[in-house]
């Protein structure tokens, strides 16, 4: 995809989703080693024991606290704690997989009660779910709005699940259709959109970055602005991406909680998806599909993803695509001083004053920058870093300030 | 199975458009280039002198001074190289050699440098350091006096000095295309008002400018200037003759337009242009100085600022 600046720069840049005019080469891949599975907290809070066993939807608790749902049957064989993104303490929990598979009673009775609040709230502890986040109240919400666009314009993956996934998706939107009055799939004017789903509106639009992101969907297609820090559900609206629909609807289809999700992974430019269980290690999948030379992984989208850092990562359900590279630090470039050119600023699509955001935050000045500059509007697109002639990281500086600030609001609450 | 060869982590977003500084001066000094080849054929090896010996001399300046601080050499992004250009481009052919050096220290090292480099300069450099040299040695700035030794084939009299002290008669000794392709005294870089035009049009199409400063500082001064030439259009001069004369083209391309000094939200933008072009006029017709852009352009600085707090409600807050 060609995302540099062009010539003539009269246009406002925005990034066109990538679109493959071959079908991706698909394949399913069965680990056989250890799996792995992270949640966020520290040794001391969940003091696992090895030896632990675990089966496919079980509640795992710990001093009477439910911690996750695990999405695989096996023995705990070793812990390992770990830091994550923004320093977040990690603990990386090693399995090894059991040769038959068994099945906890847990989701099941859920299906067949109809108690459907508290399927998504259980599905909802599967480690690293993205949370269904619908409100448990008499009242309809208004809409809910699916989004089967591409949220990174890199990625390719809802075409591969639309086309798969018809029946999931028809009985997950039967399943949701009792929350709310409407129901949208919000579509790329290219995708395979099924059209006998009774009740199900379909809204098709190309969307370029960042006007596929959640907060600028719904501006588009209900026509609400809803402020960033706010959950959609003080609105009235439902949000949810193809991700977890899919994966809702394959619960339903199966009558138990699915075990494995298919992965963009794309090196070099070349593109496979891969279908693996939950749990398995990334360095497991790089190996399989013989993937030499690389010395970077970034998860989930070259413009919004985490770079990982260590192989044994394992793929939750959040992850959707993996990009591997060699030496692709195109931002390394020597970081200066801002110049005020003001692109950021043209480019911001909540019309925040980056330039003035970027001082504050340089000098770890988080409350002003909260307070003057507006930090908790940001949509957290990066679309500010991307066009920096300074090359200054500035989706990192607001990142790292939204994290001390929660911090801090912690902090102050104890 | 575990591994633990680790792999390079780095910060999101892992693309970037690739524009960069050293892309944004060299092109900069690029638009300079016809306006600047102009007066080097006009004047000569004088003018080439000057011109050299600026450029050359605020890159040594920078690399001094980053050597003293004990930081990475950044002469190459081509920044300093530009601010000694934008220098010589307002200086007489005839500029001594010593005053070019004090000038591009001013420029360099005083004036941005001193700030902490590239980007933190609260004025614009080269107007501060050539409001210092122009205060201090007004005698060797005079065009009229500098280049009276050059046979021209035009009214051998800066325009702006001709008006102020010779009245609005002086104004049918020059002909607007020939002010317009440079027949006039002035600055090596200042006068082909044409290839000025040229470079700034290219750097506001590839965005290197701001083009909105440029194109309201010019509709303001023009306006300003007709509201006087109407008042009284004997002692007045036209407002095609004010656009084409002094550093107006040069001021509303290049210098007004710099980055840092300049604000980055549409109405501050026109807010900006406006008072500039105003305040230029104002200096020209009723000041004591004979040009008015230096002045304007600094003060409108030091307002730049305050002029950006006017900016749009984020999305954010629900707009």
């Amino acid at each position: 995809m060609d995302y540099k600046a062009k010539f003539l720069r009269i246009k406002k840049p925005t990034l066109k989703p990538i679109q493959h005019e071959e079908s991706i080469e698909t394949i399913e891949y069965e680990p056989s080693g250890l799996v792995c599975l992270s949640i966020e907290g520290s040794r001391a809070l969940y003091p696992f024991k090895e030896g632990m066993k675990v089966k496919i939807g079980e509640l795992v608790s710990i001093n009477g606290n439910d911690v996750f749902l695990s999405p695989l049957t096996g023995t705990l064989r070793s812990v390992q704690e770990t830091k994550g993104y923004l320093n977040k303490p990690i603990l990386n929990l090693f399995f090894e997989r059991d040769k038959s598979v068994k099945y906890d009673s847990n989701i099941s009775y859920f299906l067949q009660s109809g108690k459907k609040f508290d399927l998504l709230k259980t599905l909802n502890m599967i480690p690293g779910m993205r949370p269904y986040t619908l409100p448990q109240q008499s009242e309809k919400l208004d809409a809910i709005v699916i989004s089967a666009v591409e949220e990174d314009p890199f990625t390719c993956i809802n075409g591969f699940y639309l086309k798969k996934y018809q029946k999931e998706l028809t009985e997950a939107i039967t399943f949701l259709k009792e929350f709310t009055r409407r129901i949208i799939l919000v579509s790329g004017e290219r995708e395979p959109v099924p059209v006998n789903i009774s009740g199900l509106e379909s809204y098709k639009k190309e969307f370029h970055y960042p006007n596929s992101l959640p907060h600028l969907i719904v501006k588009d297609v209900l026509g609400k602005a809803i402020p960033m820090g706010k959950a959609f559900e003080e609105y009235n609206i439902g949000f949810l991406d193809l991700n977890q629909v899919i994966l809702l609807g394959q619960v339903i289809v199966n009558g138990n909680l699915v075990t494995s999700k298919p992965v963009y992974v794309d090196f070099d430019g070349k593109v496979k998806i891969v279908t693996v269980p939950f749990g398995t290690l990334i360095g497991d999948i790089l190996v399989q599909l013989s993937i030499g030379r690389y010395n970077m992984v970034i998860a989930n989208g070259l413009i919004r993803g985490q770079s990982i850092y260590d192989l044994n990562t394992p793929v939750l359900p959040s992850l959707n695509s993996i990009f591997v590279r060699y030496h692709v630090l195109e931002n390394s470039d020597l970081e200066t001083e801002c110049i005020n050119c003001g692109e950021c600023v043209r480019i911001c699509p909540s019309k925040i004053p980056v330039n003035l955001l970027i001082r504050y935050l340089k000098n770890k000045k988080y409350e002003d920058a909260m307070t003057l500059c507006d930090l908790m509007a940001c949509l957290e697109c990066g679309m500010c870093s991307f066009v920096c002639v300074s090359r200054i990281p500035i989706f990192h500086y607001v990142m790292l300030a939204k994290y001390e600030l929660s911090l801090m609001e912690k902090k102050e609450e104890e | 199975m575990q591994r633990t060869d680790l792999l390079l982590a780095s910060h999101a977003p892992f693309i970037h458009c690739g524009t960069s500084l050293k892309e944004r001066y060299w092109n900069i000094i690029l638009a300079c280039l016809p306006a600047l080849i102009y007066g080097i054929v006009f004047y000569g090896v004088p003018a080439l002198g000057v011109v050299c010996l600026s450029t050359g001399s605020a890159m040594v300046w920078e690399a001094l001074f980053k050597k003293i601080r004990r930081q990475e050499p950044r002469i190459w992004d081509g920044s300093s190289a530009l601010l000694g250009l934008l220098f010589a481009m307002m200086l007489p052919a005839t500029t001594p050699w010593w005053l070019v050096l004090v000038g591009t220290f001013l420029c360099v090292v005083v004036g941005r440098e001193a700030y902490g480099g590239v980007g933190c300069n609260p004025v614009n450099s080269v107007l501060f350091a050539f409001a210092i040299v122009f205060m201090s040695w007004r005698s060797v700035l005079d065009f009229t006096g500098a280049l009276g030794n050059f046979e021209v084939s035009f009214f051998p009299v800066e325009p702006l000095n001709a008006i102020k002290y010779m009245g609005t008669s002086a104004e049918s000794k020059y002909d607007i295309l020939g002010l317009l392709l440079g027949k006039q005294l002035g600055g090596i870089g200042s006068v082909f008002n044409l290839g000025l035009i040229l470079g700034g049009v290219y750097l506001a199409i590839r965005r290197f400018i701001k083009w909105e400063i440029s194109v309201m500082f010019l509709i303001s001064l023009f306006i300003t200037a007709w509201i006087f030439h109407a008042v009284n259009p004997d002692k007045y001069a036209s407002p095609v003759f004010h656009l084409f004369t002094g550093y107006t083209m040069l001021g509303a391309f290049f210098l007004l337009t710099e980055d840092t000094t300049s604000p980055v939200n549409f109405l501050p933008k026109l807010l900006y242009g406006a008072m500039a072009g105003v305040m230029t006029m104002l200096i020209r017709n009723i000041g004591a100085y004979v040009e008015g852009v230096v002045f304007a352009i600094l003060l409108s600085n030091v307002f730049h600022p305050l002029i950006d707090k006017i900016r749009p409600k984020s999305f954010g807050k629900g707009v």
